[in-house]
Order: structure tokens, then C-alpha cells, then sequence
């Protein structure tokens, strides 16, 4: 199956989730500079400070990471740990973030949503009729 | 036909006539008129048409009754004037609300988009071109934008299909995707939105959203043929929790129903054949029949 999304996206990703794993795993939670991140990310991966710098950008203005400037340089930490970011995912697939003008209701459109007993059984009964 | 009076006076209220007819009891009966779901491209383009000729009538009526009242025969009397004024700003309250609407819905839902798809490249596993997420329940849908649509899936709905059945998925979310569907519903959010109440925005808006279902069950149904699609509809259409609130799940008799339907039958045919000539005169007919005699009427 051909991948629809564009190649530059799915290395960005896992940029970016390399990144917050870094992040992660400083259990105090901890804002970080680049350079504590590029330190980790370059003996794992090579990566150079540049992309790490840009990548943590991109990160913030995503709402990904949150940004602070301490002098000269700026900090960085997960807007969530990972559970909490995973529970927000969540929260926006079920549809229970508060509705905006759209809301999420209109946002994503599931492939099917709920269906009553009656509907279930006559959808069963439609695919015995197909099948047998 | 009425001699000497000046056809182009017709205009407005023509148009208005139109735009109310556009907007009432056209939709009402096209609504009725389920047979046509056979053939969801057709009505498709009916139901487009119909809303895109009801925005350009009102407007149009409008616009009509201001020119005709101050390029008079002499130039405007205060009667025609507050007349002018007065049209002139309901024509403005038109497009005004549309505008807004159209840049609230807009802006609201690819703010969300783009948060959600934030999350879901960095948190989901890519499994063979879909996304995969964390989640309990069963969940399958597409994240619609311009830079690339994601098809996403939770773990559970990705265990729970089997590969047939997950290419059928994959091809209905692809072909939302691919025909851009999230535009066309939007526009119909947007005129709803506008315009809630007295015009049948929310049976558009409902009959719109089931049609881009219907199309993408089909376009799933060239892939995979129909007993896959019917079992993932089968494996997914469950009974959440009541915040579940991603749409597309009230109409799933009515999809059920097309998907049997053993067709194009010639009636079919007939019936998409008929939709196309009713939407090209939906367009049309008031283009030509009303404006062009106002447009020679002020040159």
C-alpha cells in the first residue's frame, strides 16, 4: 500500500518522539537546553545541534514542548508526560474537549460511530445474507 | 408579454423567489428523494448545486434590487433610496454572517486538526502507512489537511480487523482523504452555522455528510469488495461511551442499505442522469433566465 503522507513527515516524527523520549527521561522534569538534548540525541542517532535546535522549535510552536528563555537560551520540557498526552489524544478522538466553533465532533470523521443493538444485528444479519 | 415595462424589474423578486425555493422546499424534496443515495456522486453535485444557486439567488436578489432601484429611470426617490439602503444591508448581513462563519469554522477545525495531528505523529506507531494509537476502544479515521492526511487507528480496531477488512477501512478513510470530503462538509457546516434556522441547513449538512460516507464505502468497495467492508462495519460499529462523539455513526441503516443495493441498475442510471440535469439547472436556469435581462437592462 502506497503511503499517502509525504516522506519528509514520517522521519519528522520520529525526530520529534526521539526528542521528547529525551525529555521523558529526565524524571524531575527538568527544562533542558539544546544542548543537553543534543547531547544525548547525537550519541544516539548523530544528529547535528542544528536539527535539534530547529526540531525543538517546531516542537513548541506545535504545542509539543514548552519553551522558555533563560538568558541567552532558551529551555525546553514536554508540555505533558506521556500519559498525559496520550489521555489529550484520547480526549480529542472521543470528543469530550470543550466544542469550539467546529468542535471535535466535526474535526475527525470516525469510519463508523456508535450503533444501537438493532442497528449491530441488522448489520449481522446483512453480512450472513452476503456470506452465506 | 407585458408591454413596456421593463423586464430587468423582474430580477429581484425572481431571485428572491429563487433563493427562498433554493432554500426550503427544494431541499426538503431532494431530501426525500432517498433512492438517489444509490448514486452518491450524482447527488452529490445536485446537493451542491442547490446550496451554491440558493447563496448566489439571495445574494443575487440583493444585489438586483439595489442596482434597479437607484439606476432608475431618473435616479433614486427617497423611497427607492431607503429601499436601496435597506436591501443593501440585508444583502451585506448575508454575506457577512457567511464570511464569518465560514472563517470561524475554518479556523476552529484546522487548529484542531493540527493539535491533533501533532499528537498522533509523535505518539502513534506507523504500521504500514496507517497510524496506529494506544487506545482501548475500537477507532478508525482520517485526519484531513493539506501538508498530508493521516489515517489513524487505535490498536484495538487494528487488532480486531483482518487484513481484508483493514484494506477496506484504509480505502474508505483514503478516499476522504484523497476527494478532500472534509471540504465539502465544512462548506455545509459553514452555511448552517450562518444560517441555522428557516432554511434547511441542517438536512443538507446531515444528507451531505451521509453522501461523502457513501462515497467512500463505495470507493472501499471497488478495493476489497463488499463483504469485507460489511464485516469491519460489523467489527467497529459499537456501543461507546456516551462522550464518543465522532460523527458518522447515525446513519449506518442507510449505508447499509446502499451497500446491498445490487447496482447501478438502469433506474439508477436514470435517476443520476436526471440529478445532473437538475443541478445544471438549478445553476443555470436563474443565471440565465433572470440576470441576463437585468445585465442588458443597466449596459
Amino acid at each position: 500500500m502506497t503511503d499517502p503522507t509525504p516522506s519528509a513527515t514520517a522521519p519528522r516524527g520520529e525526530l520529534e518522539r526521539a526528542v521528547l523520549e529525551v525529555l521523558w527521561g529526565d524524571d524531575a522534569g527538568d527544562w533542558l537546553t539544546v544542548r543537553e538534548v543534543h547531547a544525548v540525541l547525537e550519541a544516539e542517532r548523530g544528529l547535528a545541534y542544528t536539527t535539534v535546535m530547529t526540531v525543538l522549535a517546531r516542537m513548541a510552536k506545535k504545542g509539543l514542548v514548552e519553551q522558555r528563555r533563560d538568558g541567552k537560551a532558551y529551555l525546553y520540557r514536554a508540555a505533558g508526560s506521556r500519559g498525559e498526552m496520550a489521555a489529550d489524544l484520547m480526549r480529542q478522538v472521543l470528543g469530550s474537549v470543550a466544542d469550539g466553533p467546529a468542535g471535535a465532533r466535526d474535526a475527525l470523521v470516525a469510519f463508523v460511530g456508535e450503533a444501537s443493538e438493532a442497528e449491530r444485528e441488522a448489520l449481522r444479519e446483512a453480512l450472513a445474507r452476503l456470506e452465506g | 408579454m407585458l408591454a413596456g415595462v421593463d423586464p430587468a424589474v423582474w430580477t429581484p423578486p425572481a431571485l428572491a423567489a429563487l433563493a427562498l425555493t433554493f432554500s426550503g422546499p427544494v431541499p426538503a424534496a431532494v431530501g426525500r428523494w432517498t433512492a438517489l443515495r444509490r448514486t452518491p456522486r450524482a447527488a452529490m453535485v445536485l446537493w451542491q448545486a442547490i446550496a451554491l444557486a440558493a447563496v448566489l439567488a439571495a445574494v443575487g436578489a440583493g444585489v438586483s434590487l439595489v442596482t434597479s432601484l437607484l439606476l432608475g429611470q431618473e435616479g433614486p426617490g427617497p423611497v427607492a433610496g431607503l429601499l436601496a439602503a435597506l436591501s443593501a444591508a440585508v444583502t451585506l448581513v448575508v454575506v457577512a454572517r457567511l464570511l464569518l462563519s465560514g472563517h470561524r469554522v475554518g479556523i476552529g477545525l484546522r487548529a484542531l486538526r493540527r493539535r491533533h495531528r501533532a499528537l498522533v505523529d509523535v505518539l502513534a506507531e506507523r504500521r504500514g502507512g496507517v497510524s496506529v494509537i494506544e487506545a482501548e476502544v475500537p477507532v478508525a479515521y482520517c485526519l484531513p489537511g493539506l501538508v498530508g492526511g493521516r489515517v489513524v487507528l487505535s490498536a484495538a480496531a487494528y487488532d480486531r480487523l483482518g487484513p481484508d477488512e483493514l484494506a477496506a477501512v484504509v480505502a474508505h478513510e483514503r478516499a476522504h482523504l484523497r476527494a478532500r470530503h472534509d471540504l465539502v462538509l465544512e462548506a455545509f457546516g459553514v452555511l448552517h452555522r450562518a444560517f441555522p434556522c428557516y432554511v434547511s441547513s441542517r438536512r443538507a449538512l446531515a444528507e451531505v455528510t451521509l453522501l461523502v460516507e457513501l462515497l467512500a464505502d463505495a470507493s472501499a468497495i471497488r478495493r476489497t469488495g463488499r463483504a469485507p467492508l460489511l464485516r469491519a462495519l460489523v467489527a467497529m460499529a459499537g456501543s461507546r461511551a456516551p462522550e464518543a462523539a465522532l460523527g458518522a455513526g447515525e446513519q449506518v441503516l442507510d449505508r447499509l442499505r446502499v451497500l446491498e443495493h445490487d447496482g447501478p441498475t438502469v433506474p439508477d442510471r436514470v435517476r443520476a442522469a436526471t440529478a445532473y440535469v437538475l443541478a445544471l439547472g438549478a445553476l443555470v436556469l436563474p443565471t440565465v433566465l433572470v440576470v441576463r435581462p437585468w445585465l442588458l437592462g443597466i449596459v
